[in-house]
C-alpha cells in the first residue's frame, strides 16, 4: 500500500551531512547518474502528488512524472544555479502536464476544456488510497471529502487548478509559482483569487461549515 | 498604515506570509476593508481544506521501478552520445605490426578448414543478445517472454481473468502462430520475488538458432 504524506507544504530540511540539491546537480551535470538518482528520490513524491492532482489518473501521473525527470536530465546542462532546482523541476513538470493536456484535445485550438479532465472513476481502492488508523466511518467521510474536493478542482481550468494546487497544497510562494507557470505575479494573484472564489461556490457546504 | 498598501503587500497579508511587524501595519488599513478581509478568509479556508485533504507529497507507486526506468533512459542517452573510440597516430597499439601477419594466417586457416571438406563448425554470433529484464510488480504473477523471428509475446500467468464483455482493441489483435513460436522461440521466465538476477539465471532460459 502506498503511503501518502500529508505533511506541511514546507520543503523538508536536509540533514547537515547530506549533499544539497545544488551539490547533487553539479555532480549530475558532470555525468554522475547516481547523483541524479538521489535528486529523483528527493523530489519524486512532490512532483507525483502535484501531477496526480492535475491529471487525476494514476497511470498518466506516473508516466508524466517519469517524463518530467527524463526531460530534466536532458535539460540539466542548461540549468543555472540562479533558480532553485525544485522550482525548475516543477516548471518542467507543469509544462509536461500542459503538453499532455493539449495532446489529448488538439481540436480545441489551444483553449483547454475542463471536460478533458473529467475522471471516470476515482477508485477508493487504488494503490494510492491512504491507509490510516481511522474508524471505518471516519475513513469513509475523509475519502468522500477528498473525492468532493477533487471533483471541484476538475471543474477549474488547468491554469486555475495548477495555481491553487501549487499555492494551497504545495505551499509555494507567489514568485515561485510565477516562475513555474511563466507568468507575472499579478497573473498568479488574479488566477488564485478566481480559483478560490470558484471553489468556494462549488464547495459551499464546506465553506459555510468552517 | 492608513493608506492602501501596494497589491503585492496586500496579497502577502491575505496569505498570512508577512512578518509580524509588516502584518500589523497592513492590517491597520485592511481590517476596515471587507473585501480584503473576505479574501483572507477565503485563503485561509482554501489552504486549510486543500492542505489537509490533498497530499503535498505522495509516494510514487513502484518507486524502484520508477527510478530504474529513468536510469535506463539516461544510460541509453549517454551511450548514444558517447563519442566513438578512436586511436590516434601517437597511440597505436604496440603490436600493430603483427596485424598483417595475423590476417594472412587467419585467411590460410579458413582456407584449410574449408578445403578438407568437413563442415565448418557453427560459430557463436558476433553480437551478444541481452536477456530482457522481466519485472512483475504483482505477487504471484509469472511472466514469460517469448521472442521469435515473427513475433514477440509476453505471457502473464496469475493475473485476473479478462471480463467477457471487454473488447480487445484493434491494435492488440494479431494472428497467433503458436506452432512456429514453439519451434524457434527464445523463452525467458520470471516469477515475482526472484529479482532480476534470478530471472537471468532461470533454468528455463534457452536460445535456439
Amino acid at each position: 500500500m502506498n503511503k501518502r504524506v500529508r505533511s506541511a507544504s514546507k520543503e523538508s530540511q536536509e540533514a547537515d551531512n547530506e549533499p544539497s540539491d545544488e551539490e547533487l546537480v553539479s555532480q549530475a551535470q558532470a555525468g554522475d547518474a547516481s547523483a541524479y538518482d538521489e535528486l529523483v528520490n528527493r523530489h519524486r513524491g512532490r512532483i507525483y502528488a502535484m501531477i496526480r492532482q492535475m491529471v487525476k489518473n494514476d497511470a498518466d501521473a506516473w508516466d508524466l512524472s517519469q517524463e518530467a525527470f527524463i526531460k530534466a536530465w536532458r535539460a540539466l546542462p542548461r540549468f543555472e544555479a540562479k533558480a532553485q532546482f525544485s522550482t525548475w523541476l516543477y516548471r518542467i513538470a507543469h509544462n509536461s502536464v500542459y503538453d499532455w493536456a493539449r495532446r489529448k484535445r488538439p481540436e480545441s485550438g489551444g483553449e483547454l476544456n475542463d471536460e478533458i479532465f473529467r475522471s471516470e472513476n476515482i477508485d477508493p481502492a487504488s494503490l494510492t488510497t491512504p491507509s490510516h488508523d481511522q474508524r471505518p466511518d471516519e475513513a469513509l467521510k475523509t475519502e468522500e471529502l477528498r473525492i468532493k474536493i477533487e471533483a471541484a478542482l476538475e471543474k477549474l481550468t488547468p491554469q486555475h487548478r495548477q495555481v491553487v494546487v501549487l499555492k494551497d497544497v504545495q505551499g509555494m510562494a507567489y514568485k515561485d509559482i510565477a516562475d513555474i507557470m511563466d507568468c507575472s505575479i499579478g497573473t498568479v494573484m488574479s488566477r488564485l483569487h478566481y480559483a478560490r472564489q470558484k471553489l468556494q461556490t462549488l464547495l459551499k457546504d464546506e465553506y459555510e461549515a468552517r | 498604515m492608513n493608506t492602501k498598501p501596494d497589491e503585492e503587500l496586500l496579497a502577502l497579508w491575505v496569505e498570512d506570509e508577512l512578518d509580524e511587524a509588516s502584518a500589523a501595519s497592513v492590517e491597520e488599513w485592511a481590517i476596515s476593508q471587507p473585501e480584503w478581509v473576505e479574501l483572507r478568509e477565503q485563503a485561509r479556508w482554501s489552504k486549510s481544506l486543500l492542505g489537509s485533504n490533498l497530499p503535498a507529497e505522495e509516494e510514487v507507486p513502484h518507486a524502484e521501478f520508477f527510478n530504474a526506468r529513468i536510469s535506463r533512459e539516461i544510460r541509453i542517452e549517454q551511450e548514444r552520445s558517447a563519442p566513438a573510440a578512436s586511436v590516434s597516430k601517437g597511440q597505436r597499439m604496440p603490436w600493430a605490426w603483427l596485424m598483417p601477419a595475423t590476417a594472412a594466417a587467419g585467411i590460410a586457416l579458413g582456407f584449410m578448414l574449408g578445403h578438407d571438406g568437413s563442415p565448418a563448425q557453427d560459430l557463436a554470433p558476433a553480437t551478444v543478445s541481452l536477456s530482457p529484464v522481466l519485472y512483475t510488480p504483482e505477487k504471484g504473477v509469472d511472466a514469460e517472454y517469448v521472442a521469435s523471428n515473427d513475433a514477440t509475446v509476453i505471457l502473464l500467468a496469475g493475473v485476473d481473468a479478462i471480463p467477457d464483455d471487454w473488447e480487445i482493441p484493434e491494435t492488440a489483435m494479431l494472428e497467433p502462430e503458436p506452432s512456429r513460436m514453439a519451434d524457434n522461440g527464445e523463452r525467458h521466465r520470471h516469477r515475482h520475488g526472484w529479482g532480476q538476477d534470478n530471472a537471468k539465471q532461470s533454468d528455463n532460459s534457452r536460445a535456439r538458432h
